[in-house]
């Protein structure tokens, strides 16, 4: 019913250059996510870390294909897709450590990332309540006129919440500029969705609701722009919602400090050759793009700016008692 | 100039002249279009503004409410109508965890100008799915207001104000007053939310109540007043914003304070009034504040059996007795 | 941290009292127990102490002042750091910016004016607060029968007994006093205007009768002389404390105090016999107490008595000294008074007008004329509960006694 998406091995999708940047971002949320587990192990962050490694080229690929003025709607697995979507790593870090200068002025935390600056209308602490909203954004596009789209990510676990099914539902019938992305990294939480869905494939789940429907190797960043673009380019041309199903691997555990039981290491060490990263990176130098040393001196940089902006959001103040009061309605 | 019309004609004529004057603004609801609601409010609006400004949903609550959010949020007025506030609970986490969280949760960023219209309360054999009185749940969570008007004329001017509010709005009608009539003037008003009316001045006890239970009141207070009792009755019209100070004025002068609401007692929004009636007017009580409300059980379906579950003007009339020492039990 | 210093209730009774002095200035340093100020009561001068060493922050009221109960005269600051000091934020690694406490606050009350209670008479909150604004006292309230359940005083008590009492205080007072710039007032102590209060309820609410009776005190003088050559003191009122113990014994109904309340009248019986003995001083009259006289010796009361006038005359006499009186002498004798007539000592059921050994002639058993020291008592007794009868036997037994030589000396 469904063939996997995958990119052609033998030449890059996208310029030298625009590869090279979209390499950048993978590295960028990489980098990241790595030093937010440092954050988390120093103490400096409260609640539950949910970490995004393995599944950046979802992300990537997704949002490399938007502007700035499209919607988005989220999980709390968000700071990569945030990134991909334009936020900065300053205020993000910021907001993590509940600081002044965090996008939400610390009262949100890392579960609900908010920047309406980039239509980043919030990542949810809910798995599927993101799913209407980013329905209703879409909706309100196409009330204005505006040829604005409306993405929401979330994850195979969500596919089982009643809201999922009423707003595909609803986009289907209104025929709304929103594309669906389910990152399908084989875990709801800490159990394997196999035991939670008679599917194969979660995208037939949408053909339910006559929503086009494709999967795609989600780890191979060239593959999820190509149907990224479909998708958007349907739903700016009043073509309706579409359903992407990313295929990829949640690297960590569902939070930090998940202790995994339900998979192998050997299960892990497999996707992990599969890292989307390595896979980009590789297919560059090997078709002689790049080299290996300026992927090192790229890291190294954006290591740099990660290290910068999180000494940035170190030396935030904390938000005075006040604004414990404000905001509220 | 000022004619009688019916609780249901003032909300029509509200909701019509919101969707002249503001083009942002649209209707959603079960049923609500063509067929001009199930207690015919939005008669009419589906032929004058069409399909795109008054829109029927299908049977997705959470789906559709979300969807109102997405759409608040991105710059809509959505209007929306739960043809039963029983059904709210279906959509419960669209309402407060959602759009009751999000300007907080988002640092002030994220608004959800959403009023969701719905009525609530018994008296006409719906049985126990169709016959809540939920104020007081929605009153608890920070970041909802929540309306409940008794009158034609307050019904118009809140409905009119609550539109105009930068915040989601629980707007709670009563299905037992859409034919009550009222004098609404002909000119264009409005009423500021978190305002209580004194619908009866009086100075041996006071009445505080809403929605259905203010005519109520008043009717006791008429059985009162050939006992040589003056009663002074309260109309909180909102219990967010909650009007306190309004009730602690007239218990000053009163002494005495009857709470009576269509909600269950125990748990009740009325032990809130009574605690901060004790608590800024405790010097100034005469004697125990007497709370009237449901039976805590369910909405029994037998006509008699409702009628004596729900309180009634002869258990208000018992209850002002009691708090004035008349009556002992 | 500050410690608000408030007014102990130092007796059963107590419920105010005036500052007389105080000893210490606002940033005075002082050491835990050092006196602060003294406080007059309806009893007695007493000195409030700093619960805690530290330094006087605040003087809340001034000399003359009157304070109830509980109200906080002055504040302390000691070192100690309170537990009213923000907390930081558990994962905050810095001070919050600005911490502004009060816009946490969403309820200022302000102060709440203390409404007398009434721990075993339930009173509306409503009723206490009118009752204060209108200025009933605590017994004004204790006499009303409330008509809400169980005898609740609610409103409607309060305003019609403030209606009842306005008619009376229009019948009875028809002049308003008019104070004359002209002429010299001087405001009467605490201590003075309560024994006037006190005395005017026991006017007005006790009806009360006298008998009077001349006693030959031949043996008592006797008995003194001769006990001073062995160098004991014993005054002619401490044989009237004994002889009054002794004829109590024989009619303990002269011991008691009659109570009312809301619904019944009632004899309070007394077992223990604790005589008091009015004392005039400068500020007033008060009534140091010799608690449970039956079980003590003359010497003993002698003691006692002594030691107890001595703290009069300084106002240093305890609350618990001047408290549980069953019943009262008052002695004019040093004053040359052949004989008078006492105001009962509420709610005491008699009390006792002793005035001065006088020579007079009298008729012997032998119908001989002789001269004998005949001393006049004069004693006010309690009709409601004691009738003449009782209070004749009473006063025939207490003079038997005093003419007696049957007494405990030591």
């Amino acid at each position: 019913m469904f063939n996997l998406e995958v990119s052609d091995p033998a030449k890059l999708l996208f310029s030298k250059d625009d590869s090279l940047r979209i390499l950048e971002q993978l590295i960028t949320i990489r980098k990241f996510e790595e030093k937010s587990i440092e954050l988390y192990k120093s103490g400096l962050m409260g609640g539950s870390l949910h970490g995004y490694i393995g599944q950046e080229a979802v992300a990537v690929g997704v949002c490399s294909q938007l502007n700035k003025d499209d919607y988005l709607t989220v999980t709390y697995r968000s700071r990569g897709q945030a990134i991909a979507k334009g936020a900065s790593i300053e205020k993000l870090f910021a907001e993590m450590m509940g600081k002044v200068d965090g996008y939400c002025k610390g009262k949100g935390g890392p579960m609900h990332i908010t920047d309406l600056e980039i239509g980043f209308l919030g990542a949810n602490g809910i798995v599927g309540a993101g799913i209407p909203i980013a329905t209703g954004a879409a909706f309100s596009a196409k009330k204005k006129g505006t040829s604005q789209v409306s993405v929401t990510f979330f994850g195979d676990g969500a596919t089982n919440q009643g809201v999922f099914h009423e707003a595909l539902n609803l986009a289907s019938i209104w025929k709304l500029p929103v594309v669906f992305v389910c990152e399908n990294n084989l875990y709801s939480e800490m159990s394997p969705i196999a035991d939670m869905v008679p599917n194969e494939h979660l995208a037939e789940r949408a053909l339910a609701y006559h929503i086009p429907a494709v999967i795609v190797d989600g780890n191979d960043v060239e593959a999820v722009c190509k149907v990224a673009q479909e998708a958007i380019e349907r739903a700016r041309n009043n073509g309706g919602p579409t359903f992407i199903e990313a295929k990829t691997y949640r690297q960590q555990g569902h939070m930090f400090g998940d202790a995994e039981t339900y998979r192998t290491k050997e299960e892990v060490n497999e996707w992990k050759k599969k890292d989307p990263i390595q896979l980009f990176t590789n297919k560059q130098i090997e078709l002689g793009y790049i080299t290996d040393e300026l992927v090192e001196q790229l890291s190294h940089e954006i290591e740099l700016k990660v290290e910068k902006a999180y000494q940035f959001a170190l030396n935030s103040e904390q938000p005075n008692y006040d604004e414990i009061f404000t905001d509220v309605f | 100039m000022t004619r009688q019309i019916t609780y249901a004609e003032a909300i029509n004529e509200a909701l019509d002249e919101i969707l002249r004057d503001d083009e942002s603004v649209f209707l959603l609801g079960e049923d609500i279009g063509h067929y001009g609601g199930v207690f015919k409010v939005t008669k009419g609006l589906y032929d004058k503004f069409g399909g795109d400004r008054v829109i029927d949903t299908p049977i997705s609550e959470s789906g559709f409410i979300g969807l109102g959010i997405g759409a608040a949020m991105t710059g809509l007025k959505p209007v929306i109508e739960i043809m039963w506030i029983d059904f709210t609970l279906v959509a419960i986490d669209q309402i407060l965890n959602q759009a009751a969280k999000f300007s907080y949760m988002s640092g002030g960023q994220s608004k959800v100008p959403l009023v969701i219209r719905t009525q609530g309360g018994g008296g006409r054999g719906n049985g126990a799915q169709h016959s809540q009185s939920l104020e007081g749940l929605f009153a608890q969570f920070p970041g909802v207001k929540v309306v409940c008007p008794s009158t034609p004329y307050d019904v118009k001017g809140l409905l009119k104000s609550s539109v105009a509010e930068n915040c989601p709005v629980i707007f709670i009608e009563h299905k037992m007053l859409y034919n009550t009539k009222g004098e609404v003037p002909e000119e264009d008003y409005s009423i500021p939310l978190g305002k209580a009316d004194i619908k009866r001045k009086g100075s041996d006890v006071t009445i505080v109540s809403l929605s259905r239970m203010v005519q109520f009141s008043l009717n006791a207070a008429k059985e009162l007043e050939k006992e040589g009792i003056d009663a002074e009755i309260i109309d909180l019209r909102s219990l967010a914003p909650l009007d306190i100070e309004t009730v602690i004025e007239s218990v000053k002068r009163t002494n005495r304070i009857v709470v009576v609401h269509e909600a269950h007692t125990t748990f009740g929004w009325g032990a809130e009034i009574v605690s901060r009636v004790q608590q800024d007017a405790f010097d100034y009580l005469d004697g125990p504040i007497i709370r009237v409300g449901a039976e805590d059980v369910p909405i029994p379906y037998n006509l008699e059996l409702e009628k004596e579950v729900l309180p009634q003007v002869k258990d208000i009339v018992k209850a002002v007795k009691e708090a004035l020492y008349i009556e002992v039990k | 941290m500050k410690i608000p210093v408030n007014l102990p209730k130092m007796g059963l009774t107590m419920e105010e009292a005036t500052i007389v002095k105080w000893l210490k200035q606002a940033g005075d340093v002082v050491n835990k127990n050092d006196v602060l100020l003294e406080v007059e009561t309806d009893k007695s001068v007493l000195e409030i102490e700093a619960p805690t060493a530290g330094t006087v922050i605040e003087r809340l009221f001034d000399e003359g002042d009157s304070i109830k109960v509980s109200e906080t005269i002055c504040i302390l600051e000691n070192n100690e750091k309170g537990t009213d000091e923000k907390t930081t934020n558990p994962v905050s690694i810095q001070e919050p910016k600005v911490v502004q406490e009060t816009t946490v606050v969403t309820t200022s009350r302000g102060k709440v004016p203390m409404y007398p209670r009434f721990p075993n008479k339930p009173v509306s909150p409503a009723s206490r607060r009118k009752a204060y604004e209108m200025g009933l006292t605590t017994e004004e309230i204790q006499s009303i029968v409330g008509s809400g359940p169980r005898n609740r005083v609610i409103l409607r008590d309060i305003t019609s007994y403030s209606k009842q009492a306005t008619h009376v205080s229009q019948t009875t007072k028809l002049e308003k006093p008019v104070i004359d710039p002209q002429v010299e007032y001087e405001k009467l102590t605490t201590i003075r205007s309560l024994t006037a209060k006190k005395l005017t309820e026991s006017f007005r609410d006790v009806p009360q009768f006298m008998i009077k009776k001349s006693i030959d005190v031949t043996n008592i003088n006797d008995i003194k002389t001769k006990l001073s050559e062995l160098n004991i003191k014993i005054s002619l009122n401490d044989f009237i404390i004994q002889g009054v113990s002794v004829a109590i014994q024989k009619n303990r109904i002269v011991n008691s105090y009659f109570i009312e309340t809301d619904t019944e009248m009632l004899i309070q019986k007394n077992n223990n016999i604790n005589v008091g003995l009015a004392v005039a001083i400068d500020s007033g009259l008060v009534v140091p107490v010799v608690k449970e006289v039956d079980q003590l010796s003359l010497v003993d009361i002698a003691r006692k008595r002594e030691d107890l006038i001595q703290k009069a005359r300084k106002n240093r006499l305890t609350p618990n000294e001047m408290n549980e009186g069953t019943i009262t002498i008052s002695n004019l004798g040093a004053f040359g008074v052949d004989e008078f007539n006492a105001i009962i000592n509420k709610p005491e059921a008699a009390i006792l007008a002793v005035g001065s050994v006088v020579k007079q002639p009298v008729v012997n058993e032998f119908d001989e004329i002789v001269v004998k020291p005949i001393l006049t008592i004069t004693a006010s007794f309690d009709h409601r509960i004691i009738d003449g009868a009782v209070a004749a036997q009473f006063m025939k037994d207490l003079s038997i006694i005093l003419e007696s030589n049957d007494w405990k000396i030591v």
